[in-house]
């Protein structure tokens, strides 16, 4: 039922031409090469060491592991995240 | 960047939590609006981060609720400088100083840079700038770049472009000139009717050297010479007031016209020159001594007792101005005066060097006049020993413009009224 109403969601902000991001509450990610990573609208940390970060969001968590990862810059909107990023993935 | 920058100046602080719950605390932070940065992991229950120090007091309930406690690790920030430079304000108040000195020279032209003048010197331009009151030291809002290239051309009859531009402290004047127009003035093109006290002045041509006439083109006034005529200094070759003849072939009037003619002539120039055998050389001993100064704001400064001269010496000076950048220039100028001992030494010349000494004479002679725009035709130089020295005389012809611009009288109406007398 619930993924009846994501996809119909879906559907009306794709033929309105709507930015996804506010209105399905999905993250904006920017990647600079493999050394930082900005998220917004993220909802807080899960897991964080120097080898693995995991973050929530509203529709999924990101996780990302690496080498010396750490957390530049931590805001409600805005999450930065520098080191050598290796892996990213997300888990719906 | 900006946010860094503000955090900076507001002072923050890097502080190490430990506890079971950190993430819980870092994202109760998020929430509340609580912002830290630079979190980074330590160990499982150790994380350091910094934090503003107004915003540590904020998260008091959150530590509680989270048990996680707090340790200070540094201060940082600019109130934390103020504080530990606290006993040495003069180096702020110094800092602060030379900064509003900065400010200061920074409105202001301390170098006027002038390209692409030949026949206009620099001189002349800066001294005309002076009386426009765009000098050194003038402030820039005071300059109109725009009126000022106006005023070039017009104040330089040769300057066919200018463009005026402010860059820092350097003003940089670029002018183009008419190379085809001689500076002084134009005989070969027609001369300006000035107007002086409502009437309009004329002039005539007259011969600035004897020589013999080779060419004569006129195109407006009357020619009085011919090709292969000889003229002295002063001859009249051109009036300028036209005759109109009437039908009983007597002269009516007189209508005055700009003269505008090219004349060349053949001009003999004499070369005399005597060098003396016994001749007195100037030998460096390699001794040398060096003097430093500053020049500001126009003042120059010598090194105060230390002023090094020899009996017989060459001085030589270089400096360079102070400048930050490329265009922004101070007005500060450090420089050495080198003196470089010498000894005079009396020595016999031979004649080959005397020789040679005469061809450099003789040819920067030439080139000087050719400089001048004289074409030389023919040249013959003897030297001759008499006595102690060595005389040399020339001869050499050449072709030139001898045209040289006289007020002209005014219209002989005199004349022409005596003249109708005389007919009735």
């Amino acid at each position: 039922m619930n993924s009846q109403n994501n996809k119909k969601r879906n559907q009306i902000v794709e033929s309105l031409e709507l930015p996804k991001d506010i209105l399905l509450g999905l993250p904006l990610l920017s990647l600079t090469g493999n050394l930082e990573l900005a998220v917004e609208n993220h909802r807080g940390l899960l897991v964080y060491n120097s080898n693995e970060i995991s973050i929530r969001t509203k529709s999924m968590r990101i996780n990302m592991t690496g080498k010396n990862l750490s957390v530049y810059e931590y805001g409600k909107d805005l999450l930065v995240i520098r080191g050598r990023i290796n892996h990213i993935w997300f888990v719906t | 960047m900006i946010e860094r920058v503000s955090r900076y100046l507001n002072g923050y602080l890097r502080i190490r939590l430990t506890g079971h719950n950190i993430r819980r605390f870092i994202n109760l932070c998020t929430t509340n609006e609580i912002a830290l940065w630079d979190i980074i992991f330590v160990d499982e229950e150790q994380y350091e981060c910094s934090i503003s120090w107004q915003d540590l007091f904020a998260t008091e309930p959150h530590l509680k609720k989270t048990k996680t406690k707090v340790q200070v690790l540094s201060k940082k920030g600019f109130p934390l400088l103020q504080k530990k430079y606290r006993k040495r304000y003069m180096w702020f108040f110094a800092i602060a100083l030379v900064l509003f000195c900065f400010f200061y020279l920074s409105q202001r032209i301390w170098k006027i840079e002038i390209t692409g003048n030949s026949m206009v010197s620099e001189q002349e331009i800066i001294r005309f700038l002076d009386r426009n009151h765009t000098s050194f030291g003038t402030e820039k809002e005071q300059i109109d770049c725009a009126k000022l290239k106006l005023q070039l051309r017009e104040e330089f009859v040769p300057i066919i472009w200018a463009s005026a531009h402010i860059d820092g402290t350097k003003l940089t004047i670029e002018i183009q000139e008419n190379m085809g127009q001689p500076k002084e003035t134009p005989s070969g093109v027609s001369g300006n009717e000035k107007e002086h006290n409502g009437e309009t002045i004329y002039h005539n041509f007259v011969a600035a050297k004897d020589a013999k006439i080779a060419s004569v083109i006129t195109r407006s006034g009357v020619p009085l010479v011919k090709a292969g005529d000889s003229v002295k200094a002063g001859d009249l070759l051109v009036r300028s007031d036209y005759p109109i003849i009437g039908d009983d072939e007597t002269v009516r009037e007189y209508v005055a016209v700009e003269p505008d003619a090219d004349i060349l002539g053949y001009v003999t120039y004499q070369y005399t020159e005597e060098i003396p055998i016994k001749q007195t050389e100037r030998i460096d001993t390699g001794k040398k001594a060096r003097q430093f100064f500053c020049i500001a704001f126009g003042k120059k400064f010598t090194v105060p007792f230390w002023n090094p001269h020899y009996e017989c010496e060459t001085k030589s000076e270089r400096y360079v101005q102070l400048h930050v950048s490329d265009n922004f220039y101070l007005p500060f100028y450090f420089g050495e005066i080198c003196c470089r001992e010498q000894e005079e030494k009396e020595i016999f010349c031979t004649k080959e060097q005397i020789k040679e000494q005469a061809i450099q004479h003789f040819s920067n002679f030439l080139q000087e006049l050719e400089e001048n725009g004289v074409l030389i035709l023919s040249k013959n130089v003897m030297m001759e020993k008499k006595g102690k020295k060595y005389y040399i005389k020339g001869e050499m012809k050449a072709c030139e413009d001898i045209i040289q611009k006289v007020k002209a009288e005014s219209v002989p109406e005199q004349d022409i009224s005596q003249e109708e007398a005389q007919e009735q």
